[in-house]
């Protein structure tokens, strides 16, 4: 210990100030430095005092630093006591931050002789709270949804800045949990990083390979001679690195996930601050990893969800909880009928007709009982073809629903195909028809009855007469029995048309079913002021077939031919009907001047619920074909040269 | 007194003239108004 030159203090405060763990220091008014403690000299990692003794204290500190301790200075010349926090390196390089506090010390005359300078090593307090700011960096970058390559290699770059020489690096643990997959290493050589890439772990695999194989940490001061870097001796060597440090990145639920790895190009082992260090290092590491495997498991989710979206055909809807659309979803965008704009936004009883909007509220209304899904079935005819659907509604996201909508208009139409076989559906049809002609038929019914009722009055007339015409009276009796036979063929027609059966076929003149039709839809065809002409050949057409069954083709062959006359005018509303014998069949034409047939519908006019009439079922056409086909023979649809339509039945001609 | 009677159904219209005649009248017969009005001329 060098001697003071004038001790300004008690024999005391010397003791106290040698035992200090702080730097103490002396200087004069010069700012030279007069008095240097013990603990001062092993801080500043000096031999002794003289090495600082009689220099600048101020020259110790650069630039703001410095300038923090001069403000210090002056001050306490003007005795006020000062203090700062400054940044300096000791004498073997050694980066600290240090407390400072300048006290000025007055002589006994009370002017400012010296100054006291206390200096306090907060290194370690500096680095442990910048770290803690690292690590709140990082958990941010985390929770902001920062890549996982940018998280692990902010991770290294905090620990790295905060330990001298040190390399880190983070390797990954494939899904298979045998090989090393890239993590982050930004300092490591790129051939270093490329080398381990793929590695297995195991009980020898170098520090990091080791670690995750054994689960627990694995600490080697040397590389040379630690038998765990056998395999790898020569790739440690070739890159400098001595020592290497590896802790496990575990997950939440102890799973090894990494490692987290510290290389040195010295042996050597390491401190409880660097372990310390190395922990926080490997669990923040572990959330972001665990983070980013959550995230692409949810994203690996809703790719699944999405490609089963795509699969299905099915049109899907979500509904808020007052029947809103919100969203859809469709694989052709073109089986929504309706473009999305039409009803995203609009409540489903505002975009469905009432019939279908009833329906889908009390499925509603049901699953928000039951919690179970509700099946509906409903159809809707946005052209000339009826659509047939199946809709599931369950409710989904809390109050909203999800309504998943099938088109079963195949289905339907098989169904329908098969019902139409069966002669309950013909019959239906049958009683339909003759509904809707049912205004027709009375006039037909009341004519004979007008006429047999007028003709009885003549009568009660001519036998008031003297002499009586007995010749007259005869004439007149014999309209009445015409007029009722008349009536009675209307009724018999009409009791055939209406029975349920047939079936039975019998040997026929095509031409009376042609007759009994024409007369029947008369009054019909007068009304709707369409004109009939026929061209039937005087000789018998005869077929083997059943009379209402070929009745009702005919009936319905000539209402959609007058429907389809309704638009155009009346000196154009011809009805021809044609019959006669070709190649071995019975033809049957019946001709409109109609709007005609889309030349691509001409095949699906036949087809069931395809209809291009106002209030029809679509079902005429499909019937026909089913019965004509049961006679064996064919029924086409064309487009005549200059307008209208053509219907040809073709039926076998009975004994050829 | 001359009556015309003009029906599209012939029954109708025999059974009508019948009567009509039996009572006293003169009556000329039309199967619609085209023939009627033709007549008229």
């Amino acid at each position: 210990m060098t001697p003071m030159t004038q001790p300004p203090f008690e024999h005391l405060g010397r003791h106290l100030i040698e035992a200090s763990s702080d730097c103490v220091k002396l200087l004069d008014l010069d700012g030279r430095v007069v008095y240097l403690n013990a603990a001062g000299i092993e801080l500043l990692d000096l031999c002794g005092s003289q090495d600082l003794l009689g220099r600048s204290w101020l020259a110790l500190w650069e630039g703001e630093h410095q300038a923090a301790a001069r403000q210090a200075v002056n001050r306490a010349k003007v005795g006020q006591r000062a203090s700062f926090e400054g940044f300096c390196r000791t004498a073997a390089g050694v980066a600290k931050w240090w407390d400072v506090v300048v006290t000025p010390i007055t002589n006994d005359s009370g002017a400012i002789a010296q100054l006291l300078i206390v200096s306090r090593d907060i290194t370690e307090r500096r680095r442990d709270a910048d770290f803690r700011a690292g690590q709140h960096a990082v958990l941010e970058m985390i929770a902001t949804g920062a890549s996982l390559d940018a998280v692990l290699t902010r991770v290294v770059r905090l620990v790295e800045d905060h330990s001298d020489g040190m390399l880190c690096s983070i390797v990954l643990l494939d899904e298979d949990g045998i090989h090393l997959r890239r993590g982050a290493a930004p300092s490591l050589p790129e051939a270093y990083n490329a080398a381990i890439e793929g590695a297995p772990i195991g009980p020898r695999a170098g520090s990091c390979g080791t670690a995750m194989y054994l689960g627990r940490q694995v600490i080697v001061t040397d590389v040379l001679v630690d038998p765990v870097w056998e395999a790898y001796r020569a790739l440690a060597v070739a890159h400098g690195f001595r020592a290497c440090w590896s802790t496990p990145i575990m997950s939440s639920q102890k799973k090894v996930l990494g490692s987290f790895a510290m290389y040195y190009s010295q042996p050597r082992a390491p401190v409880p601050a660097e372990l310390r260090m190395v922990d926080i290092a490997a669990n923040i590491s572990g959330i972001a990893i665990e983070h980013q495997q959550a995230q692409e498991a949810l994203r690996h989710s809703e790719e699944r969800n999405r490609a089963i979206l795509r699969a299905i055909p099915d049109l899907m809807f979500i509904l808020s909880a007052d029947g809103v659309y919100l969203d859809y979803y469709a694989q052709d965008p073109s089986s929504l009928l309706v473009p999305p704009d039409h009803f995203l936004g609009k409540a489903f009883s505002e975009v469905l007709p009432p019939a279908v909007a009833g329906p889908i509220a009390d499925a509603m209304a049901g699953t928000l009982v039951s919690g179970e899904p509700e099946r509906i079935e409903f159809s809707l005819e946005p052209g000339h073809v009826r659509q047939f659907y199946e809709a599931f509604v369950v409710r989904c996201d809390g109050d909203k629903f999800l309504s998943i909508v099938r088109d079963i208009t195949d289905r339907k139409r098989a169904e329908m195909d098969a019902a139409i076989q069966s002669r309950e559906l013909a019959h239906l049809s049958r009683v339909t028809t003759l509904g809707e002609l049912s205004g027709a038929i009375a006039h037909e019914l009341s004519q004979p009855m007008a006429a047999i009722l007028i003709n009885a009055q003549a009568a009660r007339r001519l036998l008031s007469r003297d002499p009586v015409d007995l010749n007259e009276l005869r004439e007149v009796l014999d309209d009445i029995i015409a007029n009722d036979k008349r009536a009675g063929a209307v009724i018999e027609r009409l009791r055939a048309l209406l029975k349920k059966g047939g079936g039975t076929f019998e040997p026929l003149d095509l031409n009376d079913v042609v007759n009994d039709v024409l007369a029947l839809t008369r009054s019909e065809l007068l009304a709707r002021r369409v004109s009939v002409r026929t061209h039937l050949p005087s000789s018998a057409l005869p077929v083997l077939g059943d009379r209402v069954q070929l009745q009702q083709v005919l009936l319905n062959l000539v209402l959609n031919a007058c429907e389809s006359m309704s638009v155009v005018d009346v000196d154009e509303r011809l009805l021809t009907v044609t019959t006669g014998i070709e190649n071995g069949f019975v033809s049957m034409a019946v001709a409109d001047r109609g709007v005609g047939i889309p030349d691509d519908q001409l095949t699906a006019v036949f087809e069931p619920f395809v209809t291009f009439r106002e209030r029809g079922l679509g079902l005429g056409l499909a019937i026909s074909r089913s019965i004509v086909i049961a006679h064996g023979g064919q029924i086409e649809a064309r487009n005549n040269i200059d307008r209208g339509a053509t219907f040809t039945c073709a039926l076998p001609l009975r004994g050829a | 007194m001359k009556l015309a009677v003009v029906d599209d159904d012939a029954d109708v219209r025999t059974a009508i003239n019948r009567l009509l005649r039996a009572l006293g009248h003169e009556v000329s017969l039309f199967a619609s108004a085209e023939e009627f009005t033709v007549a008229r001329r």
